[in-house]
């Protein structure tokens, strides 16, 4: 017998662990293949465990999912990277997560982060997420829609919502003002929905208001302010809210839990658990909801595996919760190393049984047929966003999806639109 | 030869008739129920609709217990139109008999006028509850429970004579089984 191949079944037979170790390094699939029901079991290493645990809400006959590229950059916009570089080392983690210094881009350069050794690494990349790259925030049409096994329940909700950063903005013309959209600026973010439909909810109005205050420790935080405008009611009501984490019969999503985390930071404790290359749906190839509104979501409505996954690196975080009465006991979030959006995320109850699964689609805004236009100071917007988030309540088989394949980040024309949008009167006006 | 086969085979059935009890499985009650019922006052117009989810899991006589449900205001004035509870609990059975307890998070929309369904519109903790519930399991499988709660904490207070009464259905055996349609 040759030598080589004695060498070879001996090696093979006493280091096994090296031999599957080699596997590991190694995908089953490449860029372009497609996986239908009967190969996924090639995708198990590259998702995170509870979501493959849970795979029956996903994947099923007749899907085809498609391998993207896993070299595609989604690095943030110029103006954003060079931001980072102008203020690095300025902005500090200090009591109960909290965040101090921070100007503009992102807080800490996640290549400085040392995830096992600083025992502020989880709160740091908290930090990042929270201050990603979103253009202005996100203007988009929505649509939510209500799931119970496979059935697709009446009640939904159509409209339209904005996101605007009227801080830590990273054009030129707001480097005067520390990022400030208006001098002596106290608020982060805005965020305002629109309800369309159905009919007898067609009218409400809701607007918030994200406190720079909000990155405090928890006894010097400013809690948000939100404005309902009710049609039912015919007024404004308002409303400060310290708790927006409460999971809710009727809607699996808590406040919180849009865009995998939307909470504020120092409500929780961060920990940073490793990184992991992993398979996740980046840049769909549909046009979704409005523009198309017959996309195939599997049969529990929860599914986007008949879509491009892409191979990427992302970094593991956890968060529990401060407050004592939080539904939660726990949350792994799984952000993209790179662009930080959040690719999944599993919400655990307070008996530490897996409770949600959150998981995200995306789109790049440089793709053909995406509207994203670049605006002054932004030559090239680079912003992946989320266009449609899923939640599934593992433990009833109960969930939600939202859609909003036209999302941008664009802002307004000007300061006049601007300041109306985030003005509280315009709830009111005209009505 | 055949007698004594005959004798072996008298004295195995004796020996199964005499241990019945032994073999007896408990009932099987594993799974999601959809929940719908009422809650009274005595005494008072107001009446709340419950619906909701209960998913029970199972290991012998033991039973886990979640709950996610919202309830209604179909008559009557007092407390917000609709409220959120979701919560988990332990049960035991004991034959077709279910007893056991419960701790329940109530939550509301802060307009309250506003349903708790309606999705980004800011909702705020609501007392807990301690709810202690017994009941049957029916011969079609469905659970009929009744369930009386106890305020947690300060500063809320539930009238006397508040009693809920609810149907559990058995829908599904695990949450990956899809509706029928």
């Amino acid at each position: 017998m040759d030598r080589r191949v004695v060498g070879f079944v001996l090696v093979s037979a006493l280091c096994p662990v090296a031999s599957s170790a080699q596997d590991a390094s190694a995908p089953a699939f490449k860029e372009g293949d497609v996986i239908g029901y009967d190969k996924v079991e090639q995708l198990q290493r590259y998702v995170p465990k509870e979501f493959w645990d849970n795979r029956d809400f996903f994947f099923y006959e007749g899907m085809k999912l498609e391998i993207g590229s896993s070299q595609s950059d989604y690095s943030p916009s110029t103006p954003y990277v060079e931001a980072t570089k102008r203020n690095v080392g300025k902005a500090s983690v200090g009591a109960e997560s909290s965040l101090s210094g921070y100007v503009t881009g992102q807080p800490f350069p996640l290549d400085k982060i040392d995830c096992k050794g600083d025992p502020n690494a989880g709160a740091k990349i908290a930090w990042n997420y929270d201050h990603r790259w979103d253009g202005e925030g996100g203007a988009t049409k929505f649509i939510y829609s209500y799931w119970d096994r496979g059935e697709r329940l009446p009640l939904y909700y159509e409209g339209k919502s904005r996101r605007v950063w009227v801080s830590g903005r990273v054009e030129p013309e707001y480097q005067a003002t520390n990022g400030d959209v208006f001098r002596g600026e106290q608020r982060k973010r805005v965020n305002g929905i629109e309800v369309e439909a159905p009919f007898d909810s067609r009218g409400l109005t809701l607007l918030t208001y994200r406190y720079k205050g909000s990155e405090n420790p928890q006894a010097q935080t400013h809690n948000d302010d939100t404005w309902v405008y009710s049609p039912a009611l015919r007024r404004v009501r308002r409303i400060s809210s310290a708790q927006r984490a409460d999971a809710v019969a009727g809607t699996d999503f808590t406040l919180d839990d849009l865009n995998s985390f939307d909470g504020v930071v120092p409500q929780y404790n961060w920990k940073c658990l490793g990184e992991q290359q992993l398979l996740a749906p980046m840049n769909s190839r549909m046009k979704g909801y409005p523009l198309s509104k017959d996309q195939n979501f599997g049969p529990f409505g929860l599914s986007f595996a008949d879509d491009v996954w892409s191979l990427r690196d992302a970094i593991v975080v956890q968060f529990e919760p401060r407050n004592s009465d939080h539904p939660y006991s726990k949350k792994v979030i799984y952000l993209d190393k790179q662009a930080m959006e959040p690719l999944y995320s599993f919400a655990y109850d307070r008996k530490g049984e897996l409770w949600k699964l959150i998981w995200h689609n995306h789109r790049w805004s440089g793709d053909k047929g995406f509207v994203y236009p670049a605006w002054p100071g932004v030559d090239e917007p680079r912003d992946i966003v989320t266009v449609s988030d899923i939640i599934v309540n593992v433990q009833t088989g109960t969930g939600n999806r939202i859609e909003a394949w036209d999302r941008h980040g664009t802002p307004f024309d000007s300061k006049g639109a601007l300041r109306r949008y985030i003005d509280q009167n315009r709830l009111t006006k005209g009505r | 030869m055949r007698k004594a086969q005959l004798v072996c085979a008298a004295l195995f059935a004796a020996l199964v008739v005499a241990l019945p009890s032994q073999a007896e499985e408990p009932l099987d009650v594993a799974g999601i129920y959809e929940l719908q019922g009422e809650t009274t006052v005595e005494g008072s117009p107001d009446r709340f609709i419950i619906t909701g989810k209960l998913v029970v899991k199972q290991k012998g006589v033991d039973c886990t217990t979640i709950v996610e449900a919202a309830m209604r205001r179909a008559a009557g004035t007092s407390g917000p139109v609709s409220a959120a509870l979701i919560g988990s609990g332990e049960m035991k059975l004991t034959g077709r008999k279910l007893a056991g307890e419960a701790e329940l998070q109530s939550l509301v929309s802060e307009v309250p006028e506003l349903d708790v369904a309606v999705p980004f519109a800011p909702r705020t903790a609501g007392p807990i509850l301690d709810a202690v519930a017994t009941g049957d399991v029916l011969a079609d499988g469905s659970i009929k429970m009744e369930i009386r709660s106890t305020v947690i904490g300060e500063g809320f207070t539930l009238p006397e004579g508040r009693k809920t009464i609810v149907i559990a259905k058995r829908v599904a055996r695990s949450p990956h089984e899809l509706k029928k349609k």
